[in-house]
């Protein structure tokens, strides 16, 4: 069935110039952005599995008995349209902070130490009910270089293909209960209260989080909605 | 702002990060074509620059069709061929792909040129940037309907440049800045 992609509900996504966020001034173009008809490349979409190959699902022990510090959790979610109906064969991509609140990436200057133990990156697919699941560890809150005391809130970045370029989603995930969340700069560019809501994780009771519980690790649930709908099937 | 028990809008976009890890913008995935695969391989290059001059660790990630013209899911569609690819950009902005020359394509929005859709994330960039680029003296373009939507003094900024040929293939640069006079167009997502 045909996929449709109808017009984005600004307030629910980000101012794109962020004060204190230097980059945002630098890469933001000054010129609107043109309107374009829709076309089919922005719904086609390959084989992901066959091109995105995933990793392990467990980032906090990069092999047997090396496992990072930190405290160890289960993020899980589903990946869902703006139907509500599951989206199976997604990739998701993530990458965050060790506990320390060091990216294992040689351009970062954070003087908290390397886990060595722990790359912080990897890469999953959803299965035919659009669920995902990655093994990690809880990431540590930075303070953004150059920034004048202005610290990023513990999270976990995601990247999600999906259905079609249009479908495309790069965002980051929350945890609940951190007073953060209140000033952090990314966090409140989304002027919608409900759609900034949606960006932080609901912490799941270990004896609800079956079937993927585990008694080692905090679980965290968190849902992603890709752009487009199926649309209704054309008569023959 | 929305209905009681609708489903969700999509969810916020954010910016990479700092840091897009280099662990899942592999080299290998910016080779979409396979040695002695059928259509005319090319190598698909370019340079990011933002308002302060190269963009290092850019994720460029593209989508295009086969040789044929064809999309995912065509009857027809090149099995071996992989319609997208991702590149981080180095030190100086530069990527570079190793690809097929796409075919026209037939599209509801009109007849489609050889066209390769460029999305740009990065740091700082909230929401993804989106561009098209076309081939230079290529009939088709005249009558692409995306190529039509832009206006005509803003045409020639998307356009490939040909450069001298590398590895025996056919080079084609994009020239992408996201700031000043000369800065590409973006469309809305």
């Amino acid at each position: 069935m045909a996929r449709s992609f109808g017009p984005i509900l600004e307030v629910t996504q980000p101012r794109e110039v962020i004060k204190g966020y230097p980059n945002t001034v630098r890469r933001t173009s000054d010129v609107p952005r043109l309107r374009r008809p829709f076309t089919r490349l922005q719904a086609a979409a390959p084989d992901w599995a066959k091109l995105l190959h995933p990793t392990a699902p467990d980032l906090a022990e990069v092999a047997t008995g090396r496992v990072a510090a930190g405290q160890r959790i289960l993020l899980e979610g589903r990946v869902l349209d703006e139907d509500g109906r599951p989206v199976s064969g997604a990739v998701v991509e993530l990458w965050q902070a060790n506990a320390a609140g060091r990216y294992d990436h040689p351009a970062d200057p954070a003087r908290a130490p390397l886990d060595p133990n722990f790359a912080g990156h990897g890469r999953v697919l959803t299965d035919a009910q659009g669920f995902w699941a990655v093994r990690t560890i809880r990431p540590g809150a930075y303070p953004v270089p150059d920034s004048g005391l202005w610290w990023r809130p513990a999270h976990v970045h995601l990247s999600v293909l999906g259905p079609g370029a249009a479908a495309r989603l790069v965002t980051q995930m929350y945890f609940p209960g951190d007073p953060m969340l209140e000033w952090d700069r990314i966090l409140r560019s989304v002027p919608d209260a409900a759609a900034r809501a949606r960006l932080v994780a609901r912490q799941v009771p270990p004896h609800e989080a079956a079937p993927m519980q585990d008694a080692e690790r905090l679980c965290f649930r968190h849902d992603l909605v890709l752009r487009g709908r199926e649309a209704t099937p054309v008569l023959p | 702002m929305t209905r009681r028990n609708a489903p969700p809008p999509p969810t916020a976009w954010h910016t990479i990060g700092p840091f897009f890890p280099c662990g899942l913008a592999a080299p290998a995935l910016a080779v979409l074509t396979r040695e002695g695969q059928a259509g005319e391989a090319i190598i698909l290059e370019g340079q990011v620059e933002d308002g302060a001059g190269p963009f290092s660790n850019a994720i460029v990630e593209i989508s295009q069709a086969d040789a044929a013209g064809h999309l995912p899911g065509d009857t027809g569609a090149d099995p071996d061929f992989a319609f997208w690819g991702r590149a981080a950009t180095d030190g100086a902005g530069r990527f570079a792909f190793r690809t097929l020359r796409p075919g026209r394509q037939a599209d509801q929005a009109g007849p489609r040129a050889p066209v390769f859709d460029v999305a740009l994330i990065g740091s700082g960039i909230m929401r993804r940037l989106l561009t098209s680029f076309f081939l230079p003296g290529d009939a088709a373009n005249a009558t692409d309907p995306v190529w039509c939507a832009v206006p005509a003094r803003l045409r020639p900024r998307l356009l490939l440049e040909p450069r001298a040929a590398r590895d025996g293939l056919p080079v084609f640069h994009a020239a992408i800045r996201l700031k000043g006079l000369a800065a590409t167009p973006f469309f809305r997502d």
